[in-house]
């Protein structure tokens, strides 16, 4: 008994000592010591920063650190990010990347800070981020440049959907379809049936934009951007099929207008109810459920993409690459990289990513996924969409990305083969405008291995 | 006293010269410069390639056909303009109840953002839901795809430039028509001239200087009209609305080939320069 009573301090003393770091840790973390320092960032429109605006404030008040984001459309974005960067501007603090588009050039330019270091700081970085255990390792292999971290995650990439309007496929007695060719006839039926009131599919048509929604139809079809050796496959057979298919589709079923549609047209237009189908990801139970910008409450039902001549073959390649995704990165010619990290662990930690998740975006953190918050928030649509959602981002086709992995300018790889989506949906050649495009992004590449 | 007669007027003129050079000089010399450099991640780091870009040009088949493209685009919108503005000055130098208020919405196009302005027509253009397609069906015509053809899309540009520049051509000549004499009109009234006669040789041979000063500015505008284009098409759909200032600054701002973006934006502004010299020295010789 002696012996116990002697024995039950010591356990007592011992484990205090083992918990004390982490606890201490927690308590101590700092966040008030870039207390002061102004921020700024350039972010894009959209859902990530629409969850996340709330979340701003409560990081100022916390660490005493003032945020000041620009929120601009995507390709002006992009645009401004980059003019900065070449300008080595120091004024820019943090940027919101789209790693599968700029991952390449912006490691090949020294764009961006490498955050393994920071990571691994544990005096900068708060002991609740729990990189290692609540980014799954598709998420951290996402952002990773020969083992580099250059960004955060906000999300893993959605997987390719089809959207549909239930009302209008039971109106004028239509499946479901489970194949692209059942969708091409459905979307055409619709449109005729209609008297051409009611576009049978909509989706991007323009130019470089296009190349996105391009891509889940082309991989359905069995195509890939770029064979084993990265060289461009614009013209294999699979991809001129997907490309006679997208651009017909729209061409005939009412969208032909679609060559000035990206992603804000697209999901307005079937959210505004002027189409049956889309694969337009910017669509998800949150925006259908809003009454400022959707007519379609209640009426939308949501499926995986229909599945292609490719079958399930084409969905699954072993190994798979990794999937680039949208990313919070810092600019190397800032002076306050430091106080960015900051903002950058608050802004993806569990309240904010939550948010995110229950706005229908795959958030890249797995805790909120895990939580009740979440599971508790579901609509019974919200249900439908994540049940897709679920198997859909599981695909995993042998090139990923918008364009050619290979080519370090996806800028102008995405332009090119834009080119050639437009040609499919005016109904062009398209034989002819691939045979170009893969030249030009032949040259293109030769000239970057070249180093021109 | 010496002071006074030969600094002091320098001193006059330097806020101007000033301004001249910090808005005007510095940007065009920098433009130059940039056109005859190589610019890889940095615009820092940069190397001196001479006039490579400049050579590189007749071969770029989206230059050359751009540059055919604002040709177009430019006389087109121009003619449009000047026939569409004249008559509404015509109609609108009248004395009737309303008439200013008449004036002042039809100098709305002029007055409201360029690009507010595109994103109206944008919707007005759409195939399926845009007004214009509903009021061609209406009259039993077929409808049209406006933008979204490369057949139409620079044409449906060109009304939008029509549309906003008009109002522009209306004033001047407006102007020119309240300031004109009344005396030459009533003699060749009682010569018998008809109105047409009066029109062809009396009031437009008085409008010439008012009509070739609203063509020039109009023309310089069309040339280097950007924000419509953008907003509109981006250049789209397969780049037939690309002209050069869109292809200009595609490149120097979506592909950071800035020098080669500069050389373009240097072609175009000599190209601006020309015709207005040109067009001065016909005001000048009084061909116009």
């Amino acid at each position: 008994m002696k012996i116990l009573f002697r024995i039950i301090p010591v356990l007592t003393f011992v484990t205090l000592l083992v918990l004390a770091p982490s606890v201490i840790g927690q308590s101590e973390f700092d966040w008030r010591r870039y207390e002061g320092t102004q921020l700024r960032g350039i972010m894009i429109q959209g859902p990530w920063i629409n969850s996340a605006e709330p979340f701003i404030e409560e990081f100022e008040e916390l660490t005493g650190i003032s945020v000041d984001l620009e929120i601009l459309p995507e390709a002006q974005a992009w645009d401004k990010i980059r003019v900065e960067m070449q300008a080595n501007n120091e004024d820019l603090d943090l940027f919101y990347n789209q790693t599968s588009r700029f991952g390449n050039e912006f490691v090949d330019n020294g764009w961006v800070v490498m955050l393994n270091d920071l990571i691994n700081d544990p005096s900068l970085t708060n002991p609740d981020f729990n990189w290692d255990t609540d980014f799954p390792d598709v998420v951290r292999d996402g952002v990773a440049f020969d083992g580099q971290f250059i960004g955060i995650p906000t999300d893993r990439s959605l997987g390719p959907m089809l959207f549909y309007r239930k009302d209008i496929l039971e109106e004028y007695g239509v499946e479901v379809p489970q194949t692209m060719e059942e969708l091409g006839q459905a979307a055409r039926e619709l449109w005729e049936a209609s008297g051409n009131s009611i576009p049978g599919f909509v989706a991007r048509g323009q130019g470089a934009a296009a190349t996105s929604a391009f891509s889940y139809v082309m991989h359905e079809f069995g195509g890939l951007w770029e064979d084993a050796e990265g060289n461009p496959t614009l013209t294999s057979p699979a991809v001129l099929e997907a490309l006679e298919w997208y651009g017909s589709i729209l061409r005939e079923s009412g969208s032909i207008g679609s060559t000035a549609f990206a992603f804000p047209e697209t999901t307005n237009e079937f959210l505004t109810g002027n189409a049956a189908f889309t694969i337009e990801l910017g669509v998800n139970p949150s925006n259908v459920a809003n009454p400022e910008v959707s007519n379609v409450a209640g009426l939308v039902g949501y499926s995986v993409i229909p599945l292609g001549p490719g079958g399930e073959e084409a969905r699954y390649a072993n190994p798979c690459p990794p999937l680039r995704p949208f990313a919070l990165s810092i600019n190397p010619f800032s002076p306050d990289q430091e106080a960015a990290w900051l903002f950058i662990q608050y802004i993806t930690g569990f309240e904010p990513q939550l948010a995110y998740l229950q706005s229908g975006r795959v958030a890249a953190r797995q805790s909120p996924w895990d939580s009740e918050a979440f599971s508790d928030s579901l609509t019974d649509d919200a249900r439908d969409y994540w049940a897709a959602q679920s198997i859909s981002s599981g695909f995993c086709p042998g090139t990923r990305g918008f364009a050619p992995p290979s080519i370090k300018d996806t800028g102008r790889a995405r332009d090119i083969i834009g080119q050639v989506i437009e040609t499919a949906i005016i109904g062009g050649d398209i034989d002819a405008a691939a045979a170009l495009a893969q030249e030009e992004l032949e040259m293109l590449r030769t000239r970057e291995q070249a180093g021109n | 006293m010496k002071f006074q007669r030969r600094v002091f007027p320098w001193l006059m003129v330097s806020p101007t010269f000033l301004v001249l050079a910090l808005f005007l000089i510095y940007p065009l010399v920098s433009l130059l410069l940039m056109s005859t450099r190589d610019y890889g991640s940095s615009i820092v780091n940069y190397t001196d390639v001479g006039l490579q870009w400049y050579r590189m040009l007749p071969d770029d088949p989206r230059f050359v056909n751009g540059l055919w493209r604002t040709l177009i685009y430019s006389g087109g919108s121009v003619i449009g303009a000047m026939l569409l503005g004249t008559i509404m000055a015509f109609l609108l130098n009248r004395n009737y109840p309303g008439v200013a208020a008449v004036r002042t919405l039809f100098i709305l196009p002029m007055i409201s953002m360029p690009v507010a302005s595109a994103l109206m027509w944008g919707t007005m253009f759409n195939p399926n839901q845009g007004i214009l397609n509903y009021l061609l069906e209406s009259v039993g015509l077929e409808r049209s795809l406006w933008l979204a053809s490369p057949n139409t899309a620079l044409a449906s540009i060109m009304i939008v430039e029509i549309w906003m520049s008009s109002p522009f051509v209306m004033l001047i000549v407006l102007a020119g028509l309240r300031s004109m004499p009344s005396e030459p009109l009533e003699s060749a009234q009682i010569d018998g001239a008809n109105k047409l006669q009066l029109f062809l040789y009396v009031m437009l041979p008085m409008l010439r200087a008012a009509l070739a000063t609203a063509a020039l500015f109009k023309i310089i505008d069309t040339l280097k009209q950007f924000p419509i284009i953008w907003v509109l098409t981006k250049g789209g759909p397969l780049r037939a609305t690309e002209t050069l200032y869109v292809y200009g600054y595609a490149l120097g701002f979506q592909f950071f080939d800035l020098g080669y973006g500069a050389a373009i934006l240097v072609v175009l502004l000599l190209i601006v320069m020309i015709i207005s010299v040109f067009w001065m020295g016909l005001r000048q010789r009084q061909w116009l």
